[in-house]
């Protein structure tokens, strides 16, 4: 388990990271979402013992993390620019790696680079940006540590690409702990892989949340209500938004499904359906609850 | 999770991710080994016998500028490559999230950087000896010399290293550590230590530099540490060396300290930033803006021959305003950064005003200092500067009432210096005014130091008072009291030609001793009135006494030569110089046949007069009033009143053919020759 604990970092009298707390749970994926200058860099780069906080302390299992070798050895961070030394392969940061996290997968990483169609023994630097991200993310899975943090990870992955890692993610989360942060500005990146989702605003936490959460409190329904309904659907419902094309009525509710498909039902509507919900529709109802425009913010 | 890793595969990935440089480095190792072979090969060649080589062989083993200035070479480019990840985001992000605490990384480059050089240079030493055993000329010398030389190639370059891991640790762009190494270098030996001279000189009339003052400051950069180390005179001794031995490991310590303390505290996140540490920006920009802009003042002084001091505000105002701003612009990446921190500029000008002010008001009065006879324990009195290669034993002045004497004299040389110092500039030095250095000995054991200009009246008061005294010429000519076995050559400098005395140890010190007999008896007044023909010309070894005085200074100064002038009247000196040359000295020129004298009167605006005399009755009236110039550039001061402002050649017709001589005569006789009528064109 992740802990965050006031964690304040400024940088030339900007605030960077304004006292954030969090917690992230281990066996989990944590989204980090936010817009560029929203401060998840600065988090991310604080969990994994780059920087220091200013203010606050951070705690990978129970540990400290600044310059705490021990807790630093729990977790890998791949930056969105990963470093590689310059003439290296793909052996070489094997050998490099191997050495700072012993339980380095040797097997693993290779059969992996086979899998992604890496050469081994390719210099680095004439592999394509996508290729150095699939090369990191395979790098940081060897290393067998059960935190892996990836900032902005999956952009400049193709589409196969990014479904190929995500898969292999999900595989290596129920092999074994494995604890997967993912900062991105992208909402759509992290849609399809998190449990959890933490949005960054201006070095603050505006909302933390399990998906599932999420996803079982907002429902989108769609109906065509009986003639002169249309006004009551606001006092009957918890109505986070509301749009109306000729007869026909889209609305994001918040509440039990059962519940609103009940009162649906009773109100003599001429046709209504519940309607998957995207992550996207999710954080704009919540985000305007809070007084945000998320469109503005992350779309 | 450090402790499980081991250092060893760490080290070993810490040095092949960095090969390149360390190659680099190796070759510029390999180029002295080619060096050395070269000149082991010369030497062999150049010599003929076995000792001379064995001796030339043994000297090029110690330690050298030129590998200390590869060590120095390669501490710099070592210490960029280890830490010039720190200036790169990308790369600060791979390292510092390593599982590894940042201090043992900082441990793992910098033993792995000392064992590369520490490698190289075992290497150097080790082909040295192979290469002079297998020419067969290996001695315990040279093996002594072998060790000291890896010792002292391994002090510069830690202390280089630490000194630019320091810039590296201190900045966040690699450019930026370069120039601040380059400061870090220059600031205290050069900047700071030039920085009390330079103003003293222009504001100070009586201002007598001094190398000992400040000299610590040379000692407080590595390559300044560097040069006094490899500096040697006598062959390479550790007992020479040992304070800047010292100096060196405690600059190393103090900064490795400084590298451990900054490396865990620098933040990440000033990788590409100019500095890594806001906080000090102030401080330093501070403490550069103020020398740089009290030197840009005195440069602009400097460079207007009108001398205006007020050309020092306008430079210093120009200088702090350019340095304060470039200094901004460099930690802005940002040449807005021009205009920028104005409150702090104006801090820094402050400052350097008031500093500049403290010397340009003589706030402390230093040009009017004169001591109490009662807190003075003796006076130095030099001619002309207090020279550094003094052979003699070590000299304490006139004390007791010579001493009150000349304290008298000197108070109304200090009131009438700033009047002096003036008709010296305005007229030139001429006949007139001469420079004495003072070095007043206080009782406290200190040392205060002043030039005077005395004009002919208070020179006359002032050696009327001490040439006689013993006490003055033993302390003012060293061959009184030096040791005569350093001497090695003796040559008698006469006005028409230089001979060379060929003599054994005994016919020196016989000719000495006469020589000294006769001029204990020379009194003022003789020497104010007669004109030497000549003088002896004494080289001597360098003594290591006196060199042991200036711990902090070069033994530039140091000259190794010393003059005596023979007057006429000494006639048992010069019957012995006679007999030992086996020829008669002529004494004037009174005894040469003079056909033409010639004069070029010189003033400001260049020739002013040209005047030839070739009357044979003005040429005989004058011609015991003639001093060879080639006498009067022996460095000691004549107290016969010469007019060295205008230029004479004689016309000297011998046996031999016709001879040009320069001379200097008084000024009365300059004016009787100007007034012969015939003479002038």
């Amino acid at each position: 388990m992740i802990e965050i604990n006031k964690v304040s970092k400024i940088f030339d009298k900007i605030e960077a990271v304004k006292e954030i707390s969090l917690s992230i749970q281990s066996q989990n994926v944590f989204g980090m979402l936010g817009t560029n200058g929203a401060g998840k860099s600065t988090l991310l780069r604080m969990m994994a013992g780059v920087l220091k906080p200013d203010e606050g302390e951070i705690f990978i299992d129970g540990l400290p993390v600044w310059d705490n070798p021990r807790a630093k050895g729990l977790c890998f961070y791949i930056s969105d620019e990963q470093f590689f030394y310059p003439n290296a392969s793909a052996a070489d940061m094997e050998r490099f790696y191997s050495r700072y996290y012993p339980g380095f997968d040797r097997r693993r990483y290779i059969e992996l680079l086979e899998r992604f169609g890496l050469l081994k023994e390719r210099k680095i630097q004439t592999y394509s940006k996508g290729m150095k991200k699939q090369l990191s993310i395979l790098l940081g899975l060897c290393t067998n540590v059960p935190y892996i943090f990836c900032d902005e990870t999956f952009d400049g992955l193709d589409p196969v690409m990014r479904q190929g890692i995500k898969a292999i993610f999900t595989k290596e989360i129920k092999a074994r702990p494995l604890t997967l942060v993912v900062a991105s500005h992208n909402l759509r990146e992290l849609e399809d892989i998190c449990d959890h989702i933490g949005l960054l605003h201006k070095g603050g936490v505006l909302l933390s949340r399990e998906l599932e959460d999420l996803k079982c409190n907002l429902h989108k329904i769609q109906c065509v209500p009986a003639e002169g309904m249309e006004n009551s659907f606001h006092e009957i419902f918890d109505i986070t938004n509301f749009e109306q094309h000729g007869r026909l009525v889209l609305m994001t509710i918040r509440g039990e499904k059962e519940e609103i498909l009940r009162k649906m039902e009773s109100m003599n509507t001429v046709y209504y359906e519940a309607l998957p919900l995207s992550l996207e529709e999710i954080f704009i109802s919540e985000t305007e609850v809070a007084g945000y425009d998320i469109k503005t913010l992350i779309l | 999770m450090t402790s499980k890793l081991s250092f060893c595969s760490l080290r070993r990935e810490n040095l092949k991710s960095r090969l390149g440089i360390i190659l680099v480095v190796g070759f510029i190792f390999f180029a002295y080994m080619i060096h050395f072979l070269i000149s082991v090969q010369n030497i062999s060649n150049q010599y003929d016998n076995a000792k001379d080589i064995r001796k030339s062989i043994t000297s090029i083993s110690e330690p050298r500028m030129i590998v200390g200035v590869y060590a120095i070479l390669a501490a710099v480019l070592l210490a960029v490559s280890s830490f010039r990840y720190l200036h790169s985001k990308k790369e600060t992000d791979f390292y510092h999230s390593l599982p590894i605490r940042r201090r043992t990384y900082l441990y793992i480059i910098m033993t792995n950087d000392l064992l590369v050089i520490a490698f190289y240079i075992l290497l150097l030493s080790v082909f040295q000896c192979v290469i002079t055993a297998a020419v067969g000329y290996f001695s315990p010398s040279f093996g002594r010399n072998v060790v000291w030389s890896f010792i002292c190639y391994i002090s510069v370059f830690t202390a280089t290293y630490a000194t630019m891991v320091f810039a590296m640790v201190l900045t966040g762009n690699t450019f930026v550590s370069l120039l601040s190494f380059a400061m870090l270098s220059s600031y205290m030996p050069v900047m700071l230590r030039n920085l009390y001279p330079c103003l003293a000189s222009v504001f100070y009339r009586t201002y007598c530099e001094n190398l000992e003052m400040g000299g610590f400051l040379s000692y407080l950069s590595p390559v300044s540490l560097a040069n006094k180390l490899f500096t040697d005179y006598n062959g390479w001794t550790f007992k020479e060396h040992s304070q800047a031995f010292t100096v060196i490991w405690v600059w190393i310590i103090v900064m490795c300290m400084l590298d451990f303390i900054l490396f865990e505290r620098r933040p990440s996140e000033m990788a590409g930033k100019a500095m890594a540490f806001p906080k000090a920006n102030a401080v330093i920009r501070i403490l550069l803006v103020i020398p740089i802009s009290i030197y840009a003042g005195i440069y602009l002084y400097s460079a207007s021959f009108s001398s205006i001091k007020t050309w020092i505000a306008a430079g210093m105002v120009i200088g702090g305003f350019l340095a304060h701003g470039i200094i901004e612009c460099i930690y802005r990446f940002d040449i807005r950064g021009l205009l920028s921190q104005k409150r702090q500029m104006v801090v820094s000008l402050a400052a350097a005003f008031l500093l500049v002010g403290i010397f340009w008001t003589d706030i402390f009065g230093y040009d009017i200092y004169l001591p109490e006879s009662g807190e003075t324990e003796a006076v130095l009195i030099d001619e002309n500067y207090i020279s550094d290669g003094f052979w003699g034993k070590e000299r304490e002045g006139v004390s007791g009432e010579t001493k009150k004497a000349v304290l008298n004299t000197l108070q109304d040389v200090v009131n009438e210096n700033d009047k002096n110092s003036e008709d010296c500039d305005r007229n030139g030095r001429g006949t007139e005014y001469s420079f004495y250095t003072i070095r007043y000995r206080l009782k406290n054991g200190r040392d205060k130091r002043r030039v005077y200009v005395l004009d002919s009246k208070l020179e006359d008061r002032l050696m009327s008072e001490v040439f006689d005294t013993k006490e003055y010429r033993e302390d003012t000519y060293p061959l009184y009291t030096a040791d005569w076995s350093q001497v090695t050559n003796v040559e008698l400098c006469h006005f028409m030609e230089n001979m060379k005395l060929h003599m054994t140890k005994k016919q020196q010190a016989e000719l000495f001793g006469i020589y000294l007999e006769e001029f204990s008896e020379l009194d003022y007044e003789a020497a104010k009135t007669n004109i030497p023909f000549g003088y002896l010309l004494i080289s001597h070894d360098e003594s290591g006494e006196s060199r042991g005085q200036n711990d902090f200074n070069t033994v530039s100064h140091y000259s190794g030569m010393d003059s005596y002038y023979i007057y006429p009247s000494f006639k048992k000196t010069i019957g012995y110089l006679e007999n030992l040359l086996d020829e008669k000295i002529p004494l004037s020129f009174e005894e040469l046949s003079i056909t033409n004298i010639e004069m070029w009167r010189y003033g400001k605006m260049g020739l002013q007069g040209e005047y030839s005399v070739k009357d044979e009755e003005t040429i005989q009236l004058v011609k015991d009033k003639l001093f060879g110039s080639s006498v009067w550039e022996s460095g000691r001061n004549i107290f016969y009143p010469l007019d060295t402002s205008v230029d004479i050649r004689i016309t000297v017709e011998s046996a031999e053919g016709i001879e040009y001589v320069n001379v200097y005569t008084d000024e009365e006789t300059i004016e009787m020759l100007e007034r012969v009528e015939d003479g002038v064109k």
